[in-house]
C-alpha cells in the first residue's frame, strides 16, 4: 500500500471519529458561540482575540484517545494495519489532526472577518495572530501526540490542562510576590536566567500565551518545537507494537 | 515447486526473560490450508504478531510472497465509533478498490457468510461476538486475499457458521488463497488442513503434508505425540502412522 493511500485513510477515519466525538464537536461549537457572545457583549476586537487565543485548544482536544487507547485496546488488531500499516497510520494521523485544526481555525476565521467590520480585508494583528494560533494549535498537536503514546483515553489532555492549572498558580504566586515575571511577560522582554527558565516552561505548556499582545514574536519558536516533538513521536511510533489485550 | 507465499526463517522474540518463540521456520505454498497447532502460550500467536507485522521479531525474517491478505483475529475489537459501512469503505479505500465493486463484493460475502446486511449500518462495537468475528471475515475476503490468515477461526462461531467456515477455507485453496489457521480445535482444523504445523514451546516441533501421513492419521494423537504427551486412547483407535518429528537440521 502506498504512503498516500495510509494518508487518505488515516484523513477518512480521524474525520469519521472527530464528527462522532461529542466532547470535540462540543468543543468546536463552543468556540465560535463564545466568540459571538463576546462579540455582541464586548466588541468584534475582543471576540477575535478570544478566537485566537482559545482556538489551540480545539487542536488540543482533538488529540484525546488517539493513540494509545487505539494501540491497546485492539482496535488496531484489524486486516487494515497489518504489515506496519497502523504505523504509518499514526504517523499519518499527526498531520491531518493539525491539518483538520488548521482548515477548521481558517473557515472560523474567515466567517469572523466575513461578518466583521471591514469584510475580507484582515489587519496585520488579525493574521498574524491567526498564524501564531495555528502555530500553537499544531505545536499542541505534536505534544498532546506525544502524551497520548503514554496516557490512555482523554489523560494527554487533562494532564497538559493540570499542567496550565499549575503554571497558572505559579503565575499569581510570582505576582502575590511581588517578583518581576509577570511584568516581563507584558512588556514582551524576557530578562534573566530565571524569568528566560519560567517562559519556557509557560510556552511550553500553554503555548497560546504567545498568540497575541507583546510575546507574538516569540510565537515562532513553536515552530523548532514542534518540529523536535513529532521527530520524538516519529521515532516512538517505529517502535511501537501491538501486544494484543 | 513455485515460490511459496509465505516463508518463515529462524524467527526469535523475548519478552523480557521469557522466549516466547525461537528458531521457528516454515513455509507455505500456494492454495493449501496450513494449520498452527500448540498449547496455549506455545507461540502460535507470537508467529502469528510477527508475520503480520504487530511485533518485532528480535531474530529471523519473514517474507511474503502474497499481494492482498486477509487477517480475522481471536476477539475482533473495531473502533466504537464506526459502522459496518465505514470499515467496509476504508478497506476499499486502502487498498484502491472501486466503491462499487466493494459494496457488490461485500454483499456477496454477507450472503454466503451468512452475515445480516443491515448491520453494516450499525456500529460494530454494537454487535454480538459471532457477528463481530463475521464482520472480519467480511472485511477480509472482500479484498480476494492471496494469504488468508486467522488465529482461532471458529471461536464465537455457531455450528452452521463453523461449518460454512470450514467450507470456506476449502474453497479459498481451490481458488488458489492459501490459508494459515492458528487453533486449538483440533477436530475442527482436523477436517479441513493440508499441512500441520505443530509449535510446542516457542518452537516448532512437526511441520508433516497430510498426504506424508497416511490415510486415517488422527492429528490429535499427531499433535500429542509431537508435544510428547501421552494419548490415552489406544493406538489403534487413534489411527498413528509413525510420526517424523521435525530435527533440527530440517527446521527453518
Amino acid at each position: 500500500m502506498s504512503d498516500r493511500a495510509f494518508g487518505r485513510l488515516a484523513l477518512r477515519l480521524t474525520v469519521l471519529k472527530l464528527l462522532r466525538s461529542p466532547v470535540i464537536l462540543g468543543t468546536s461549537l463552543l468556540l465560535p458561540a463564545l466568540v459571538a457572545f463576546i462579540w455582541a457583549q464586548e466588541s468584534y476586537r475582543a471576540g477575535l482575540k478570544t478566537f485566537l487565543f482559545l482556538l489551540p485548544h480545539v487542536f488540543l482536544v482533538a488529540t484525546q484517545n488517539m493513540f494509545r487507547g487505539e494501540a491497546a485496546g485492539g482496535t488496531l488488531e484489524n486486516v487494515l494495519f497489518i504489515r506496519g500499516g497502523f504505523k504509518r497510520y499514526f504517523l499519518w494521523k499527526n498531520a491531518v489532526l493539525s491539518a483538520l485544526g488548521a482548515g477548521y481555525g481558517l473557515i472560523v476565521f474567515v466567517l469572523i472577518r466575513a461578518i466583521g467590520p471591514g469584510g475580507f480585508a484582515a489587519a496585520t494583528w488579525e493574521l498574524c495572530g491567526l498564524a501564531a494560533s495555528l502555530l500553537a494549535g499544531v505545536y499542541y498537536v505534536a505534544l498532546g501526540g506525544l502524551l497520548g503514546h503514554f496516557l490512555a483515553g482523554g489523560a494527554n489532555v487533562l494532564a497538559l490542562f493540570i499542567a496550565q492549572a499549575a503554571a497558572f498558580i505559579g503565575l499569581l504566586q510570582d505576582a502575590a510576590g511581588g517578583h518581576s515575571f509577570l511584568d516581563s511577560l507584558a512588556s514582551g522582554t524576557i530578562s534573566g536566567a530565571g524569568n528566560r527558565l519560567k517562559f519556557l516552561a509557560l510556552a511550553g505548556v500553554f503555548p497560546n500565551a504567545l498568540v497575541s499582545g507583546p510575546l507574538l514574536h516569540y510565537a515562532i519558536g513553536l515552530v523548532p518545537a514542534a518540529a523536535f516533538l513529532s521527530l520524538l513521536q516519529a521515532l516512538f511510533i517505529r517502535r511501537a507494537e501491538l501486544k494484543g489485550r | 515447486m513455485s515460490s511459496p507465499v509465505l516463508a518463515v526463517r529462524g524467527l526469535a522474540r523475548s519478552f523480557g526473560t521469557v522466549r516466547a518463540v525461537r528458531d521457528v521456520g516454515f513455509s507455505l505454498e500456494r492454495g493449501r490450508v496450513a494449520v498452527l497447532l500448540g498449547e496455549n502460550g506455545a507461540g502460535k500467536s507470537t508467529t502469528v504478531r510477527i508475520i503480520l507485522g504487530f511485533l518485532h521479531q528480535d531474530e529471523g525474517e519473514v517474507s511474503l510472497g502474497a499481494g492482498a491478505i486477509g487477517y480475522v483475529p481471536e476477539q475482533p475489537s473495531f473502533f466504537p465509533w464506526a459502522s459496518g459501512e465505514d470499515l467496509l469503505a476504508c478497506t476499499a479505500l486502502l487498498h484502491g478498490v472501486p466503491q462499487d465493486r466493494a459494496e457488490r463484493s461485500a454483499l456477496e460475502w454477507c450472503e454466503r457468510l451468512p452475515f445480516p446486511p443491515d448491520l453494516l449500518r450499525r456500529r460494530v462495537s454494537s454487535y454480538s461476538q459471532g457477528n463481530r468475528k463475521k464482520f472480519a471475515y467480511l472485511q477480509s475476503l472482500m479484498l480476494s486475499p492471496e494469504l488468508f490468515i486467522a488465529d482461532e477461526p471458529f471461536a464465537a462461531l455457531d455450528p452452521v457458521s463453523i461449518r460454512n467456515a470450514r467450507g470456506l477455507f476449502r474453497e479459498l485453496a481451490a481458488s488458489g488463497c492459501t490459508v494459515l489457521l492458528s487453533s486449538h480445535l483440533i477436530s475442527e482444523i482436523g477436517k479441513v488442513y493440508d499441512d500441520v504445523i505443530v509449535i510446542h514451546r516457542g518452537t516448532v516441533v512437526l511441520r508433516e503434508r497430510r498426504e506424508d501421513l497416511g490415510p486415517g492419521a488422527d492429528l490429535e494423537a499427531l499433535f500429542l505425540q509431537a508435544i510428547g504427551r501421552e494419548d490415552p486412547r489406544p493406538a489403534s483407535a487413534a489411527g498413528l502412522e509413525p510420526v517424523d518429528l521435525i530435527s533440527p537440521s530440517r527446521r527453518g
